[in-house]
């Protein structure tokens, strides 16, 4: 049996990818975690879980000895991105492994891709979220270091990915119940969907398919979702009437001090010389950047709810797509097939709102 | 005053040492007359991290060393699956211990512990702080009281991401955890419930184990009484952790992390009352006696007090060994009751995978 090594495998996609491959049985399943409290959920299953930093390179080798593939789904900050992909593929080729899968983002294209992008499509640093930015770096960054490292490497991109523990679906269902989700241009933005159940499936092909090193595949639901569609769904689970979600025209949005720091900071330049800087000085700024962001205090007087609609720019990006990207490649290449439709998919995660809790009717 | 100074070692120099132990030892050294004098780890570097907070205490490579030394108490606050052992030679020796929550791993182990307290004459305190909560002991006030009439159902859940600092591990080893959430947080509302309801009835126990500890589980518990409660626990979902308990003239509700609060709903009102609790009079001798609220730390301290000055034959033990193992043998029936619970995005290929590992004992 091939054994793969999880890193992330706390996080949305990686634990439900240990629940899928570990209980399908068609791999041996090595779960890695980078603090102890994200064990919880990996030591649900009798399995060899370790704990290791994602950017820690001979903790990794040795987490990675005697597996045959690496499925990197990291989360974390544009550093964290950038950096833990290039030092897991390095762990991986000193480990001997065969293949790297690293989970990149439709993201690469932006919130709201131009019609006819295909993974041929160009793809810039010059992105309006750092997120999109970091995952165009690290993918770069790993098929330069494919020239001249043995393990071979696929790179997926999904789309938005739903599924029980997604913040997609948890974060608009907190949305409904705070009274603050929103919908632009009545939702009728195109969700660029992937169940996660999906993903994975492309991730166990992926794992063995022939001519897929060096490749990159766009990934995503058979069917065209917009936002209105998903956003109906979670809405009629917990009991509100959809036509009462507020509707506003996308709103326009200058980049503030706070997301040109953190572009600045994600950038080569700046990691190099971070380093050097103060503690203290990186946490005065740090502060500092994050009062400026602060809403202005509600009068007392007011009889408005506090509920307030918040839209955020990746949001009123994403609501504005109009373009379903493809996933034809994968399906020519891997034999990928969704295997869960987009309305099985938002049952599947609405059940499991229902276990976490939520007040599902 | 007492009569003279109390030697006082922490076996275990993880996290709740830390955290919890160290600082609360700190802050009632004085008023109580204890000292730290020894610290047992087999981790030298977490010995030496905690001997930062007791320069005096000297770091010991074996718990037979603490008797000798003149240790009249010791915390044990080592992995679960050490308690029971590490335990009952402390109390052959003539040490009192306060040992941590879960107190063992097993009933039979538990019982041992009893048994050796009794045989030895010593004290075996179970550190289930909650015991000390103002907010808890007046639910068990208006229980025992029928201040609200006669209990109708009750709802007692806790979940949340792990943020626990944890520096090793066991907690999450199957072989040194002994249990998963429910063994570890459950052993804080499994006393609750035994402590305001009593023994349940019936039990029907689900959790999510796959062949290893339990992220999640949920129980009913019926009562002879006629009444019935949900218990649910989870180190994953962020749904909101509190305790509901209904009566025939109202009802009451605590809130995570609120020590001294609570709320009152009383039958055909559309208002809660939400209050804090104060002492009537600031008479303890205590640190904390100019102050009118009682803040997690302060109950610690509380409880810490309470062992010190049972070793002393001062004050009746609040958490004998006897309740912690009550506690214990609740948590041993739910998992002899286990079944999967319903997780309905496994396919159905899954499931029928989960259900054959869930029946498989730890």
């Amino acid at each position: 049996m091939q054994r793969i090594a999880i890193v992330g495998a706390n996080g949305f996609i990686g634990s439900r990818a240990v629940e899928v491959l570990h209980l399908n049985g068609e791999f041996d399943v090595r779960p890695l975690v980078r603090r102890i409290g994200g064990l919880a959920l990996p030591v649900r299953f009798d399995l060899a879980v370790k704990t290791a930093d994602a950017t820690d390179c001979s903790t990794l080798v040795e987490a990675f000895t005697d597996c045959d593939i690496v499925l990197d789904a990291v989360l974390g900050d544009s550093h964290t991105i950038v950096e833990s992909a290039s030092v897991i593929y390095q762990a991986a080729c000193q480990a001997g492994v065969r293949r790297l899968i690293y989970l990149s983002s439709q993201a690469v294209h932006g919130q709201a891709p131009l019609p006819g992008t295909t993974e041929e499509s160009a793809i810039s640093i010059a992105q309006p979220l750092p997120y999109n930015s970091a995952k165009v770096r690290a993918e770069r960054r790993l098929l330069r270091q494919r020239e001249r490292g043995s393990t071979e490497i696929v790179i997926l991109r999904p789309g938005i990915v739903l599924g029980p523990r997604s913040r997609w679906i948890f974060g608009l269902a907190d949305q409904l119940l705070a009274g603050t989700a929103y919908l632009i241009d009545g939702g009728t933005g195109i969700c660029n969907s992937i169940y996660v159940d999906n993903l994975i499936e492309a991730i166990r092909l992926s794992a063995n398919a022939a001519s897929a090193d060096r490749q990159v595949f766009l990934l995503g639901d058979e069917e065209t979702a917009t936002w209105a569609d998903l956003y109906g769904s979670i809405a009629a689970a917990l009991g509100f009437d959809f036509n009462r979600i507020t509707c506003i025209a996308a709103p326009e949005f200058r980049t503030s001090l706070r997301e040109l720091a953190e572009q600045a900071r994600a950038s080569d330049a700046v990691q190099s010389i971070l380093p050097l800087v103060p503690h203290r000085l990186k946490r005065s700024v740090k502060a500092a950047l994050w009062s400026l962001n602060q809403p202005a205090e509600q009068s007392r007087w007011s009889l408005e709810s506090p509920a307030r609609i918040s839209p955020t720019l990746e949001m009123t990006l994403l609501q504005q797509c109009k373009f379903k990207l493809p996933s034809d490649k994968a399906n020519q290449l891997l034999g990928y097939k969704p295997l869960v439709s987009f309305s099985e998919g938002c049952e599947k995660s609405i059940a499991w709102l229902k276990f976490a809790g939520y007040p599902i009717v | 005053m007492p009569a003279r100074t109390m030697k006082v070692a922490i076996v275990g120099c993880g996290a709740v040492s830390q955290l919890y132990y160290a600082p609360a030892l700190e802050a009632l050294a004085s008023k109580a007359d204890i000292s730290v004098t020894a610290l047992f780890d087999p981790s030298l570097l977490r010995a030496k991290a905690l001997a930062k907070s007791f320069p005096e205490a000297m770091l010991v490579d074996r718990i037979e060393q603490l008797a000798p030394l003149g240790v009249e108490l010791a915390i044990v606050a080592s992995p679960p699956v050490f308690h029971s052992q590490q335990c009952i030679k402390l109390l052959a020796d003539g040490v009192s211990v306060l040992c941590e929550k879960p107190m063992a791993t097993s009933v039979a182990d538990a019982e041992q512990m009893v048994a050796q307290a009794a045989e030895s004459g010593k004290i075996l305190a179970i550190g289930l702080v909650r015991r000390f909560f103002p907010a808890l002991t007046e639910c068990k006030h208006i229980i025992a009281g029928r201040l609200l009439g006669q209990i109708c159902s009750f709802q007692l859940a806790e979940g949340g991401i792990s943020q626990w600092p944890a520096q090793s591990p066991a907690l999450f080893d199957k072989n040194l955890a002994g249990g998963g959430v429910l063994l570890d947080l459950g052993a804080h509302l499994l006393d609750l419930v035994h402590w305001w309801f009593g023994q349940p009835a019936e039990i029907i126990y689900e959790d999510d184990a796959m062949g290893g500890l339990e992220a999640n589980c949920q129980a009913e518990l019926k009562f002879a009484q006629g009444f019935s409660g949900q218990l649910r626990l989870s180190r994953e979902a962020t749904f909101a952790s509190g305790y509901s308990i209904q009566f025939e003239k109202g009802s009451i509700g605590w809130r995570l992390g609120e020590t001294n609060s609570l709320q009152i709903e009383f039958a055909d009102s559309d208002l809660v009352l939400s209050g804090r609790l104060n002492k009537r009079l600031a008479a303890e001798h205590l640190p904390i006696t100019d102050k009118d609220d009682l803040t997690f730390e302060h109950c610690f301290i509380r409880q810490l007090s309470n062992v010190v000055a049972a070793v002393r034959g001062e004050q009746e033990l609040v958490v004998p060994g006897s309740v912690g193992l009550r506690g214990l043998k609740l948590a041993n029936q739910c998992y002899q009751k286990r079944s999967l619970m319903a997780m309905p995005w496994l396919s159905d290929s899954e499931q029928a995978a989960a259900r054959t590992l869930n029946l498989r004992r730890q």
